[in-house]
């Protein structure tokens, strides 16, 4: 292992240490929960039966809106299955309260009812949505679960005396307990939701799941199964709102049509657009407030209320796009920050003369970390194209290519504008591109195979355009890439990124540390570029495909990045395939040049015969036809 | 000589981040100017700030000799500022033709047909997928139609950011002569942000250097020392 000048030497492994970050409150997490724990409990014994009522109920919806705000506000599910599970869940009970028996045995019968049955609606919905093959429309899911809501409001107001029609079942036998025990439980079972899923987002998990809100492509392409985790997500979200539902008809004893509508899903969607979407917290605060304020408008101003809680949403819609607690949390920032200034002398002043403080408490370490199938093999062939044909109806953007690439060869592809590179890359990347054909990654026949199956082959792919995840920063980035597809913890954040020295070498070369918590969409697009490259590089593959890797940086980045390739390549473990137009950089890097013209492989030789073929004179460097000759 | 643009002790960036600091620049009418910088330096972050797409946090720009730090980037385009981004933007379900004219709506019909026949000629490609979706192009198709997008409105203001990108160099030779021939044709005032040297230095006349958000140099590109104050500054 190599060290590298500015990092630290650790016992093991190499590492640059990052400042910790400077907190506004210097409570840790510790203290902050319990704080939040004696907000909730504390109020218990001052509060009348009719407020404990209310707040009890708020709560519960607040529980309704962390598992909304987790589906949609982190993962970018836009869903309305909170209502249906919810209704799910409190039907469960109210049907077995009533028909069966309220007995011991019967309730944790009827709320495990409830959730599976809710899981088990889930998972066929998580299928249909996200499993699909075609390409589907991010509101696929939201008409899915708007129609599943329609269906089961139907389903329980023709229920006949089973679901009681359009008037529920009501005032059926249940737990008796004091209100201040239900209060109790209610505020802990709120605490312990809001506590459990500001876990879960502050973990490795939560950081898999912003990435694929923002890039659920780029998260295949890293070998993160994301079908399956968004079904999780969905089914997880989906029974912690049916355990709501059924505590909800527990405490009150009633249960109704409302509660699996389309107006309950549009409230929680409001109560978490308010709040503040992928913040938990804002979500459930607001939630808490609105259904603890409405039963005072509803008898006060009866007619209105509804109207002005409406305008509300709109206006914080307007004016407060991303929620009342995150730009609260920001006016507090800002304040604290010029009181800070303030007793400083005007000091921090110049802090926006820097570009990006670097103050993560995020780590790199450089290790060689566990690869991917066997990338100390050295030599044999490692890509296999066998007669591959690629159609687009009736434009064939491929056809016939034949070919064999080797660990240790740097192999470039290069041909006009629209030859077929691109779409050559698509077919080895992702298994339902190829018309026709075969291909083989180290003798295993790629098949069909998903993307993420395919890195798992060993395929590390770089897009054409950066494709990074905009929101995430640059060492967030970094952290997916190097999960190399498995799913991280759920309850925890590494305090290491571990990365191979390559990804490193590429972060120091374009300079990527000075903006190391900027978000990706704010760097520049040569730092993408490097970026997604060191995060291709992370998941240390036998085959690297890079799609004008160079695009967008300057002369001298280009040469650091050419080295690097080819002493990656010069090991003989890997294959690297790449896509660029600039000709000068292939004839340095490349050991070995392919020729695509109109979709077909013109030509396959070395630099130098290919660098003097007429062909690529011709079609590619765009000589005349006598220069070309002459 | 017509000032087109000229920025004073610009600001911008993102957020709290300023990016340009202190940012002074003018640029006449026919300016073929080269944006050249690092990585980082500032130079898409100016071109969205010219165009509205980033706040101005601080200075003053005025296009066309207006202030523009109250103006929307539709107003500002109307002003007559054709941009070409770096990202391929396009309406992806549309085609190619629904794009081009998506670009140049001041034009009437007749004058975007003449437009149209001058971009088909400088790139006969294009005449062959107007009627092809524009997602469907492949990558070095779709920056052709990028450009042809930013020349076809018969802006007074054309900006090119990394317009070379992906394109083979024979594409790259079409795309200089279509240049050349607009700027004969017509009053036109280009600026360029470029990481391919060669390429600006075939198509630009006057050049400035970007460091940290601010315009370090500036000179011609027919001086002797152009070459080598542009390489220099590129640390090549």
């Amino acid at each position: 292992m190599s060290r590298v000048p500015g990092l630290e030497d650790g016992s093991r492994t190499s590492v640059v240490r990052m400042p910790m970050t400077s907190r506004l409150i210097g409570w840790g997490p510790g203290k902050r929960a319990l704080g939040l724990l004696i907000i909730l409990v504390a109020p218990a014994p001052f509060l009348d039966a009719y407020t404990s009522g209310v707040l009890i109920q708020a709560y519960i919806f607040g529980i309704l809106a962390i598992s909304t705000d987790l589906a949609w506000g982190y993962s970018g599910i836009l869903t309305f299955a909170s209502a249906p599970a919810f209704g799910l869940g409190a039907y469960s009970i109210g049907t077995v309260f009533v028909h069966i028996s309220m007995s011991g045995w019967s309730i944790p019968l009827a709320i495990a009812g409830g959730v599976l049955l809710t899981c088990v609606l889930s998972v066929g919905m998580g299928w249909l949505a996200f499993y699909s093959r075609t390409k589907v429309s991010e509101f696929y899911i939201a008409v899915l679960t708007l129609s599943m809501s329609v269906l089961l409001s139907q389903a329980v107001l023709y229920g006949g005396a089973f679901t009681g029609g359009s008037n529920g079942l009501s005032g059926f036998e249940s737990i008796e307990l004091p209100t201040i025990a239900w209060y109790l439980i209610a505020s802990l079972a709120l605490f312990l939701c809001i506590v459990l899923a500001l876990i879960l987002v502050e973990s490795d998990c939560g950081l898999a799941l912003r990435a694929i809100r923002d890039n659920e492509v780029r998260c295949r392409y890293l070998g993160l199964n994301t079908p399956a985790i968004k079904t999780l997500v969905f089914v997880g979200c989906n029974a912690v709102a049916a355990l709501a539902g059924a505590f909800y008809a527990i405490y009150s004893t009633v249960v109704s049509p409302s509660l699996t509508g389309i107006i309950l899903a549009t409230n929680v969607l409001i109560w978490v657009a308010l709040g503040g979407r992928g913040t938990i917290l804002g979500p459930a605060v607001a939630a808490v407030f609105v259904n603890a304020i409405t039963p005072q408008l509803s008898t006060t101003i009866p007619l209105y209320w509804q109207g002005l809680l409406g305008l509300l949403f709109v206006v914080v819609v307007v004016t407060l796009p991303r929620g009342l607690l995150p730009e609260a949390w920001r006016g507090l920032v800002a304040t604290a920050r010029a009181v800070a200034d303030r007793r400083s002398g005007g000091a921090g002043r110049g802090a926006a003369e820097h570009s990006w403080s670097v103050n993560s408490d995020a780590t790199i370490a450089i290790s060689p970390g566990e690869s991917l199938p066997a990338p100390q093999e050295v030599g044999g062939v490692v890509l296999k194209l066998i007669s591959v044909g690629k159609n687009y109806r009736s434009f064939s953007a491929l056809t016939d290519a034949s070919a064999e690439i080797s660990r240790g060869e740097l192999v470039s592809i290069v041909g006009p504008n629209g030859a077929g590179k691109t779409s050559l890359v698509r077919c080895i990347t992702d298994g339902e591109e190829r018309s026709s054909g075969q291909i083989e990654i180290a003798g295993q026949a790629l098949g069909r195979k998903p993307p993420n199956a395919i890195v798992r082959l060993g395929v590390g792919r770089k897009f054409q355009s950066p494709s990074v995840f905009e929101t995430l920063s640059v060492s967030e980035c970094l952290r997916v890439a190097s999960w190399k597809g498995r799913v991280p913890s759920l309850w925890r954040r590494k305090a290491l990124v571990n990365l191979p020295e390559e990804s490193v070498e590429v972060i120091r070369a374009l300079g990527l540390l000075a903006v190391w918590d900027a978000p990706s969409r704010d760097v520049s697009h040569g730092q993408r570029q490097g970026l997604e490259l060191a995060m291709v590089l992370a998941l240390q593959p036998s085959l690297l495909i890079l799609d004008e890797p160079t695009a967008g940086l300057t002369m001298p980045e280009r040469t650091r990045v050419g080295e690097l390739l080819t002493r990656i390549v010069s090991r003989g473990n890997i294959a690297l395939l790449l896509i660029e137009h600039d000709f000068n950089f292939v004839k340095q890097i490349s050991t070995r040049i392919i020729v695509l013209h109109f979709g077909k492989l013109s030509a396959d030789g070395t630099v130098a015969e290919i660098a003097e073929s007429k062909l690529v004179k011709e079609i590619y460097l765009g000589r005349s036809k006598e220069e070309a000759h002459s | 000589m017509t000032v087109v643009l000229r920025c004073g002790s610009l600001r911008g960036g993102y957020g709290d981040s300023h990016v340009l600091r202190e940012l002074n620049l003018q640029i006449n009418e026919g300016d073929t100017y080269a944006l050249i910088g690092k990585n980082g330096a500032g130079k898409s972050t100016f071109l969205r700030t010219v165009v509205g797409l980033l706040p101005i946090l601080d200075g003053t720009i005025e296009l066309f000799g207006r202030d523009i730090a109250e103006l929307p980037t539709y107003q500002i385009v109307g002003s007559g500022v054709a941009y070409a981004p770096q990202e391929k933007a396009f309406f992806a379900d549309l085609t190619v033709r629904e794009n081009l004219r998506l670009g140049s709506l001041s034009l009437t019909d007749k004058q975007f047909e003449d437009a149209l026949r001058r971009v088909k000629d400088a790139f006969p490609f294009i005449g062959g997928r107007l009627r092809q979706k524009a997602g469907t192009l492949s990558g070095g198709e779709q920056a052709i139609v990028k450009v042809a997008r930013a020349l076809l409105p018969n802006a007074a203001l054309v900006l090119l950011d990394e317009v070379s990108e992906g394109l083979q160099p024979s594409v790259i030779d079409r795309v200089v002569q279509a240049l050349s021939q607009e700027l004969a044709r017509r009053a036109l005032t280009i600026i360029f942000v470029e990481q391919n040297v060669d390429f600006v230095m075939r198509v630009a006349s006057r050049y400035g250097l970007i460091d940290r958000g601010q315009i370090v140099a500036e000179g011609l590109m027919s001086e002797s020392d152009a070459a080598s104050r542009i390489a220099s500054h590129l640390s090549i």
